[in-house]
């Protein structure tokens, strides 16, 4: 009789191990972050055709703040925009497009990227104010807020 | 004493021959042949005799080709190059924009300035414009290669003298050591007849702007050099900027205050220069456009004053156009 209950209890343990190994797993799914521009950045770094203009040209009182649709710019460099407006990503989760549309303006699309450096997201916007033939790369970092 | 002296002897051969080994180039420009001057506007052919020795492993390389040209040229979308070698003949092509050397981060035009520079040019407003073989090649131990580039390139509009560069290198060799790429630069070359005053990169100039074609929207940099022509500026321990502009309405905006806005900052070497941003400098409104500046340098009491030929002269113009 014992050794019959020890065989079923053997049994029964196998059978709960079989079902519990053919549990499925529960699926991890990743979902990417949207990538807000929300806050106040700073000009880190300027470049204007490769040459570091970066302490030879006052880009410290520059500010872009940018709300949910819109930004606002103070203490003007030569920039992407001259004046207030409205900006967007063409999709918040994977941008590929940061369209900034000022007011009374055409919109415009610089080339951007958006990496995390050092644990720091950073902007690095590529486009020409003046001349076509001269490029400017700022990095840009945002502000504590 | 024989025996010591044969030993000596070797060990000064063998040494020798790993100095050799060491210094010996693996990439060399070995020829160049280009005309003294073009017109305006005409195509200037440049051929370079490329050398390369890959003794190493190379698979899938292609040719890399340099020229240093003036901005204004837009060279990258003006230029042709093809070439003719031992290993084949082809076609080139700018190389992506975002293609590095190999084991390098910094894109071509880049790793080229930084280490050839800009040739014996004043004026920094040239660039490094790279093309690439189309077709890659297993350069793997294959015995030399001795290339024949043609470059064809469509001037600019402007008169000019400059010191055109050239440089050759390899895709799949890194450009740690300058035996790894070859270079050369042009004696003056003169473009003629063409628009405005001659832009001179060959001699050093008593006043530069970078970029030489810029609006009033970019930032400029004002370029004084003192050692070009001795003036009653000379030794000055502060130099200044009085400037006069034109706006598209024919208005005029002068700036002549001797302060901080407008003072030039000493770079060493009797040599010193300003960044400004024209629209803030005169303080434009949004519906004024800046035609042209005319302008010339001061001490701080605004007394002494350098103009194009020195002491006298006309004041420097300067037009924002963009070429």
């Amino acid at each position: 009789m014992k050794k019959w209950i020890n065989l079923s209890l053997a049994v029964l343990a196998l059978t709960i191990l079989v079902l519990a190994a053919c549990q499925k797993e529960k699926e991890l799914v990743f979902t990417e972050s949207n990538k807000p521009l929300t806050g106040s950045w700073k000009i880190v770094k300027a470049l204007r055709n490769g040459e570091d203009m970066t302490s030879r040209f006052d880009f410290t009182a520059f500010r872009i703040n940018f709300k949910d649709s819109s930004y606002t710019i103070t203490d003007p460099v030569p920039f992407v925009v001259n004046k207030n407006g409205k900006w967007r990503f063409d999709d918040p989760q994977y941008p590929l497009e940061l369209t900034f549309q000022p007011e009374g303006g055409n919109a415009t699309k610089p080339v951007f990227k958006y990496p995390v450096v050092k644990g720091k997201r950073s902007l690095i916007l590529t486009f020409s104010p003046g001349c076509t033939s001269s490029k400017y790369e700022y990095t840009l970092e945002p502000l504590p807020q | 004493m024989k025996r010591l002296l044969r030993k000596k002897r070797l060990r000064t051969i063998f040494l020798l021959l790993v100095v050799a080994i060491v210094v010996a180039n693996c990439i060399e420009i070995r020829g160049l042949t280009q005309p003294t001057s073009v017109k305006a506007g005409d195509t200037l052919t440049a051929v370079v005799k490329a050398w390369m020795d890959p003794y190493w492993s190379q698979p899938q390389s292609r040719m890399v080709i340099g020229f240093l040209a003036p901005r204004s040229w837009d060279a990258r979308n003006n230029m042709r190059m093809t070439y003719t070698s031992g290993i084949g003949n082809g076609t080139m092509s700018p190389v992506p924009a975002n293609a590095t050397p190999k084991g390098s981060s910094q894109p071509w035009s880049e790793a080229i300035q930084e280490r050839v520079g800009i040739g014996g040019n004043y004026i920094n407003d040239v660039e490094w414009v790279v093309f690439q073989s189309d077709q890659a090649y297993d350069m793997s131990d294959l015995p030399e290669i001795n290339a024949v580039v043609t470059i064809k390139v469509k001037t600019g509009p402007e008169n000019l003298r400059v010191k055109l560069g050239y440089f050759n290198a390899s895709s799949q060799q890194e450009l740690s050591e300058s035996k790894f790429y070859g270079k050369q630069f042009s004696d003056c070359f003169e473009v003629t007849d063409g628009a405005g005053d001659l832009i001179d990169f060959c001699s050093p100039q008593i006043s530069a702007i970078q970029p030489a074609s810029a609006t009033d929207n970019d930032i400029i940099t004002i370029k004084y050099d003192e050692d070009a022509i001795a003036t009653n500026l000379s030794g000055a321990d502060k130099v200044f900027i009085c400037a006069k502009a034109w706006t598209t309405n024919n208005e005029v905006i002068e700036v002549c205050s001797q302060d901080a806005s407008s003072a030039l900052v000493p770079l060493g070497g009797k040599k010193w220069q300003l960044d400004l941003w024209p629209r803030k400098f005169f303080n434009l409104q949004d519906n004024q456009t800046l035609e042209r500046m005319e302008y010339y340098y001061t001490d701080k009491t605004g007394t002494i004053k350098v103009f194009k030929f020195g002491n006298t002269g006309d004041p420097f113009v300067f037009k924002f156009i963009c070429r």
